[in-house]
């Protein structure tokens, strides 16, 4: 029994679930590929993780002495990597099976800001303010490859692992092939480069057909993946505090939602541009994160407080 | 054991012993002292034991000492010392001076320490004078082993012993040698019954002389002991040398004094350290009573007085050569070292007491001596005697070329003045010794002292090196006495030979003694001017006594001098020339010691033969140099009081300043130009001294404290406030430097430094707020948990099936035990720490930034296409049929907000009319026409008018009342914005129907579609009009809302409901007929706000109505007031 994400299905949402297991705002959440698992890192130094089928908390571990941000899955059961907030920059691999450090990954000499996970294979990319980016494998704590660039680098998979895309200066998009990235890259796009902001988040949408960037303004971009030509700007949402607020796509590729500092969640369509609606949870902090489910018909947004939010309405029948 | 007898004891013993009573040979030294170490617990033992070894002979002694007897002596003296049996202890230590020592046998235990602490802290007197003796005796040794090492000249002095002997014996045999055998038979006889009568310091000192006179006699036939004392004079001489030296030549002395290892010497130094801090803290008492009161002064200067004359003896003791002399000096030194510790009446007593004590003993001079009694003759005595004293050492040392120069200086040059001369000297050498010898061992621990005193800055060992010194030489003089009375008795020949020796040695001695001298004058000089009454009488009686005194010496000593004179001038003459050209030719730096020995003496040689009246006032001229130099002093004193230093420490400074110039003179007084020379050394180096402790104290008071630098300064001023500021600015700033790429991006956001402050401090704030009231979460769940529905349209997740960590991990998983939490608190703080890896440094492999295949398609350029404009809010998909009921609320629905559209519509005109004058409706039209082009894209405008054409277009425009034809055009050009409008109208109502929302539902989504409705119809119009775009959203309402209330003109009033009635009829057959409708009211619409925009009244209507209107920032996106906002949000309403 599958619907239909439609206009009136997105804007009957409404939260069902509140979680107020943390003291401090919520930087980074991430689902698992199978939809069934939310896993959340804190500025206070928490890792909690969600069952999505039952809309219930199922375990938190702390990480008091390094710190946790940009908290991902990897693919094998019960484990994640995160970029470290204390101690130093580098990259750790943990298994919240027995709740241990299983690897690190050094090599960061400042503060990452971007880190994704290959969805085919064992490798992530990581970029950081030190204005590299390195690509890793889990297996192993050396560096796979390293890239020099300016500005702060972001980077992104596509949906099949055979390419990944690294944003830089703000002003261009280069698209690597990972089977001969040493040759450098295959195409790039020069895009006009930003007055107000800074580039902070590159996404492919689930067909492979867009990417998205998010800023720390109040704008978003949405470019074509295969020749680069812009083709929507998304505003509308308050961004007064310059946070790096995270832009996701649904899993159809249809709408894209958006957190923003006054407490919402806002949404547009991708195809039009238009935007469909404007969702009020009360959250009581800006909303920096905000994602939806990769299989089901669920909506994650968190502030300092996670909110879990369902449809209303099963027109898209 | 019962009582033992001593007379028993001896009587056992009587088989070792010989007739004397000491051990009879060394065959029973063993035996002996095994049985004294075994039996001697006993009082009564230990009395016969060391009257038996005082008896024995020295060398059996000396082997007793050897055997283990030095061991068991001391262990006697320790228990006796600590009994308190100071009899018992007296017996000892003159038990000990009669025993032979050496260095070696001196390191083996403390008996030195021992000795050296009784000539302090005995508890007899006649116990501290042993003590003393025993200590010089043994200083003597020591000194004389270092002094052999230091030195050189052992295979000089050898030759000249050697060349000694044949000599005297060649000259053997005169009628001399019985004579003296003679007259040491009599000090034998004279010695013994007074040892068996009386036990006291001056019978032992009086047995001592007896056996030392005795050896000689012995072995003379074999001739060592000669060569003995030939040795002993020989370093005497040279120890004379090293005083001449330089300070720095002391210092040497005392380092290779060091370096011999002597630990005798050591302990030594260190017994008279303390001595010297004693006699410190006497004369630091004694300045402060000086400060007190002027009468303890004048008893100071009274005690100084008594030192310098006591000094002064000492110096006389050294002409004396009698056996008398030994006698009177050992009373009368016990009398002179009591007297020290007393005040100066006392000391006079004593003195009387010695003095009654050794006539009893001594011969007729002594008496004629003690006959004076009063102090002023005892001065008397002295003065006259350190004359004659310096007029007999001038004419010995000059020798042949002294006398010739006497004889032509010399008023009268006939051998009868010389004969005279001659006769004077023998007479005065007689009376001398006693006084001299007592005054001698008083004056040794002030000399001692005062010389420690000067070389205090220097070192320590210096200091005991130079009192070891000052002992010697009352040693010296001594030996040369005996040497010289003994020879001269036995052989006139033996005399005569040895001349030019004793020559030097009295030339050292006596200038220090005519010095000293001069002191006491000029002593009494300034305590006489002080006093203004008493002064002339003490000088008028101390001239007339010297006067009688000279006349009756004169008279006394002429006869006995002249049978004297005659043999020796005869005998020197001859022999001297070959002795002085043999040491001339042997020794060279004895020369240049003789030399300065001889322009030390000349003065003296001038001032002899002058009158007495001359003499005195060069007294009172040196005198009056003194007062200069005390006041230069008093000077100096009032400046360091008058200095900016403490008080506290200008006392200190003073004290040692004056007792170095005290020093000073003293040296000075003893001997002119070495002593001279080392006040001046001394002196300096005192200065040098004083600056060193100076430097550090200068920078203290003046300077800031010490220490890190610190934050804060610290400003001294006087008086009790302090000031306290910060460092200066440099201190306090540091300055960081950050690298920036040029084409790196920096103040992306463009703030103000004052904007990015007060984010800052708002942010601040806010978290303050937060932190005191919390959270404002008012979040709350608005539907319940339902299971998940699955997205439909979603594309496959490769889920990771390539990854091989998946495995890993599920290995691992299943041989680790999980780790379970059942509450909060069990979390741990962190994960455990992961394994260790290997992490080698390699090559990362680079990824290059450009593309290295050069494929010319590999850049998309953009970057001149501006991102595309965001777009509004987006209409609902779906069309539903059409239904009464649901177009009756549909219809209010569209009624309501439409009405808002008039409202926005009618605010932008206001602005306009208001700026311009009014005064009729064409003028208007002509303005908005120019507005509207260039606000609007050309191309796009162009575009859209294309169809009709463009001219034409512009003049319906301005024609609009009038152009029905037209109008229709419009029409045209917007159709597919009235289409979307319409569906939106149909697709409401079929909604609720089909999913039976409830009634609040139900106009949710009529809202939403109400809302940007009016937007999309004016959308290709939207650039033409600009800023007036979106007002234009309430033309097609206006004359719904506007007519029945105005009661507008009977046109707008008839279109009103044909337009409606078309709408509604269209509806229910199809879309085009809707799409036509909506066009009509358009341009009805916006035709009848232009006609209105003419009247004032239905303007101002317009305006307040816009105040209540939808929220403009709400519709944009940025909106924050939220529910303060005052405009209406139609999500809200939705809601």
């Amino acid at each position: 029994m599958k619907i239909k994400l439609i206009d009136s299905v997105v804007r009957s949402f409404k939260v069902a679930k509140i979680f107020r297991e943390n003291t401090d705002k919520i930087n980074a959440i991430d689902f698992a590929p199978n939809g069934e698992h939310l896993i959340s890192c804190s500025e206070d130094d928490q890792i909690v993780i969600y069952d999505c089928e039952k809309g219930t908390q199922s375990r938190t571990v702390n990480s008091k002495k390094y710190g946790v941000d940009l908290i991902h899955f990897t693919h094998a059961n019960n484990t994640a990597i995160h970029s470290s907030t204390k101690v130093d920059d580098t990259i750790r691999y943990l298994s919240l099976h027995d709740n241990k450090y299983l690897r690190y990954f050094p090599g960061h000499t400042k503060k990452v800001i971007s880190l994704c996970i290959s969805p085919v294979e064992d490798t992530f990319l990581s970029g950081s303010l030190d204005k590299t980016l390195r690509l890793w494998d889990l297996r192993s704590p050396n560096c796979q490859g390293l890239m020099h660039l300016s500005g702060r680098p972001i980077a992104a998979y596509d949906p099949e692992g055979l390419i990944f895309a690294a944003g830089v200066n703000s002003e261009s998009i280069k698209l690597y092939d990972l089977r001969s990235f040493d040759k450098g890259p295959f195409v790039t796009f020069k895009l006009n480069q930003e007055k107000e902001c800074d580039w902070t988040g590159l996404k492919f949408s689930r067909d492979g057909k867009t990417i998205l960037i998010s800023t720390n303004g109040s704008v978003i971009r949405l470019v074509d993946a295969f020749h680069g030509t812009p083709l929507q700007t998304f505003t509308g949402y308050p961004n007064n505090k310059g946070i790096p607020i995270e832009a996701s796509f649904s899993p159809d590729s249809q709408f894209i939602f958006s957190g923003s500092t006054d407490g919402r969640v806002h949404i547009w369509n991708a195809d039009t541009g238009n935007k469909v609606s404007v969702l009020n949870g009360d959250h009581p902090g800006p909303v920096q994160c905000v994602q939806f489910n990769p299989k089901y018909m669920m909506l994650a947004s968190a502030c300092t407080n996670m909110a879990f939010w369902l449809p209303t309405s099963e027109e898209g029948l | 054991m019962p009582r033992i007898v001593p007379l028993q004891l001896l009587r056992c013993l009587r088989v070792l012993l010989d007739n004397n009573g000491g051990i009879l040979s060394a065959v029973e030294v063993k035996r002996i002292s095994g049985l004294m170490a075994k039996y001697s617990k006993k009082l009564v033992s230990k009395c016969v034991y060391v009257q038996i070894l005082k008896s024995t002979k020295t060398e059996l002694l000396g082997d007793f000492m050897a055997v283990g007897g030095w061991s068991l002596v001391y262990t006697w003296l320790n228990d006796a010392i600590r009994a308190m049996n100071w009899p018992l202890v007296q017996e000892i230590l003159e038990l000990l001076l009669l025993s032979p020592v050496d260095v070696n046998r001196l390191k083996i235990n403390s008996a030195p320490i021992l000795v050296k602490g009784l000539c302090k802290d005995g508890g007899n007197e006649g116990v501290r004078i042993l003590a003393k003796r025993l200590v010089e005796q043994w200083l003597k040794i020591v000194t004389e082993n270092t002094s052999m090492t230091i030195q050189g000249a052992a295979p000089h002095i050898a030759a000249t012993t050697a060349s000694q002997v044949p000599a005297s014996v060649s000259g053997a045999g005169s009628a001399s040698v019985p004579d003296s055998a003679s007259s040491s038979d009599s000090t034998d006889s004279a010695g013994a019954p007074v040892t068996y009568t009386i036990t006291s310091a001056a019978n032992s000192s009086n047995s001592n002389s007896i056996t030392i006179k005795w050896k000689p006699l012995l072995d003379n036939p074999d001739g060592g002991d000669e060569t003995d004392s030939g040795t002993q004079s020989k370093d005497n001489e040279v120890e004379h040398l090293e005083k001449g030296s330089s300070a720095t030549h002391l210092l040497a002395d005392a380092s290779l004094g060091k370096k011999s290892g002597l630990d005798d010497s050591s302990s030594a130094a260190e017994v008279k350290s303390g001595e010297d801090v004693d006699n410190k803290k006497h004369k630091s008492s004694k300045s402060d009573k000086s400060k007190r009161s002027e009468k303890e002064r004048e008893k100071d200067r009274k005690k100084e007085s008594s030192s310098h004359r006591s000094s002064s003896s000492s110096h006389k003791s050294s002409s004396s050569s009698s056996s008398s002399s030994s006698k009177s000096s050992s009373s009368k030194s016990s009398s002179s070292s009591s007297s020290s510790h007393r005040s100066s009446s006392d000391k006079y007593r004593d003195k009387d007491k010695a003095r009654s004590s050794s006539g009893s003993s001594s011969s007729s001079k002594d008496r004629e001596r003690s006959s004076g009694s009063s102090s002023s003759s005892s001065n008397k005595h002295k003065s006259s005697k350190s004359s004659s004293s310096s007029s007999s050492s001038s004419s010995s040392s000059s020798g042949s070329s002294s006398s010739k120069d006497r004889k032509s200086s010399s008023s009268t040059s006939s051998s009868s003045s010389s004969s005279r001369q001659d006769k004077d000297k023998d007479n005065k050498l007689m009376p001398p010794p006693a006084v001299a010898a007592s005054n001698a061992a008083g004056t040794s621990p002030t000399a001692s002292a005062k010389e420690s005193d000067a070389q205090k800055p220097r070192s320590i060992p210096i200091m005991s090196r130079k009192a070891s010194i000052s002992i010697e030489i009352r040693r010296d003089t001594e030996k040369t006495a005996t040497v010289k009375t003994y020879q001269s008795k036995f052989r006139s020949h033996g005399l005569t030979e040895e001349a030019p020796p004793p020559p030097s040695r009295k030339g050292l001695k006596k200038p220090t003694s005519s010095a000293v001298a001069a002191s006491p004058a000029l002593m009494a000089v300034p305590s006489s001017l002080k006093r203004p009454s008493p002064p002339p009488r003490d000088l008028s009686t101390d001239k007339k006594a010297k006067i009688d005194i000279n006349n009756v010496a004169g008279h006394v000593e002429r006869p006995g001098a002249a049978k004297l004179i005659a043999p020796k001038k005869i005998q020197t003459l001859v022999e001297t020339n070959l002795f002085s050209d043999a040491l001339a030719a042997s020794i060279e730096p004895k020369k240049v010691v003789k030399r300065k020995r001889t322009s030390a003496t000349s003065p003296t040689d001038k001032d002899a033969p002058l009158a007495p009246l001359k003499f005195y006032q060069d007294t009172l001229d040196e005198s009056k140099s003194e007062e200069k130099s005390d006041d230069s002093s008093k000077e100096n004193d009032d400046a360091r009081s008058s200095s900016p230093g403490k008080d506290t420490d200008a006392d200190d400074d003073d004290i040692p300043l004056k007792r170095v110039k005290e020093d000073i003179e003293q040296k000075v007084q003893k001997a002119k130009a070495a002593a001279g020379g080392e006040g001046g050394e001394a002196g300096n180096t005192s200065d040098n001294a004083e600056d060193l402790p100076e430097e550090p104290k200068k920078p203290g008071p003046g300077c800031g404290p010490d220490g890190p630098p610190g934050v804060l300064t610290l400003h001294r001023r006087k008086g009790p406030k302090k000031k306290l500021t910060w460092q200066s600015e440099e201190k306090l700033t540091q300055i960081r430097y950050f690298e920036v790429d040029r084409s790196e991006r920096v103040n992306v956001m463009k703030q103000t430094f004052l904007e990015m402050k007060n984010m800052e401090r708002f942010s601040e704030r806010d978290a303050l707020t937060i932190a005191r009231r919390g959270f404002d979460d008012t979040m709350e769940p608005q539907m319940e948990w339902r299971p998940l529905l699955e997205v439909d349209n979603v594309p496959d997740h490769p889920n990771g099936n390539l990854s091989k960590q998946r495995q890993v991990q599920m290995d691992r998983e299943a041989t680790t035990l999980r780790a379970l939490y059942f509450s909060p608190d069990m979390i741990p703080d962190s994960p455990a720490e992961a394994e260790l890896e290997p992490h080698f440094a390699h090559d990362i492999p680079v990824i290059p930034m450009d593309d290295l295949t050069g494929n010319p398609d590999a850049v998309n350029d953009y970057s001149a296409l501006a991102w595309p404009e965001p777009k509004k809010y987006a209409p609902s998909s779906g069309v539903g049929a059409n239904i009464s009921g649901s177009d009756m609320g549909f219809n209010d629905n569209m009624l309501t907000g439409l009405g808002a559209g008039p409202n926005l519509m009618q605010n932008p005109f206001d602005p306009f009319m208001g700026g311009m004058p009014a005064p009729t409706g064409m003028p208007p039209g002509p303005n908005m026409m120019p507005n509207q082009v260039p606000n609007g894209t050309p191309q796009i405008w162009q575009n859209q008018m294309g169809p009709v054409g463009g001219p034409p277009g512009v003049p319906p425009m301005m024609n609009g009342p009038g152009g029905p034809g037209m109008d229709m055009s419009n029409m045209n050009m917007n159709n597919m914005p009235p289409q979307n409008f319409m569906g939106n109208q149909f697709g409401s109502p079929v909604s609720p129907f089909g999913s039976g929302p409830p009634p609040g539902f139900n106009q949710y989504p009529p809202m939403m579609m109400n809302g940007p409705g009016p937007g999309p119809v004016m959308g290709p119009n939207g650039p033409v009009m600009g800023p007036n775009g979106p007002m234009m959203n309430g033309p097609p309402n206006g004359p719904m809302m506007n007519g029945p209330p105005n009661g507008m003109g009977p046109g707008l009033m008839m279109g009103g409901p044909r337009n409606n009635n078309n709408n509604n009829n269209r509806n229910k057959n199809n879309g085009g007929g809707i799409w036509r409708s909506g066009g009509n009211n358009f341009q009805e619409n916006s035709g009848g706000n232009w006609r209105s925009a003419g009247s004032g009244p239905n303007r101002g209507g317009g305006g307040g109505n816009g105040n209540t209107g939808v929220c403009k920032q709400f519709m944009r996106g940025h909106c924050n007031m939220g529910k303060n906002c005052k405009y209406v949000h139609p999500q809200k309403k939705r809601l």
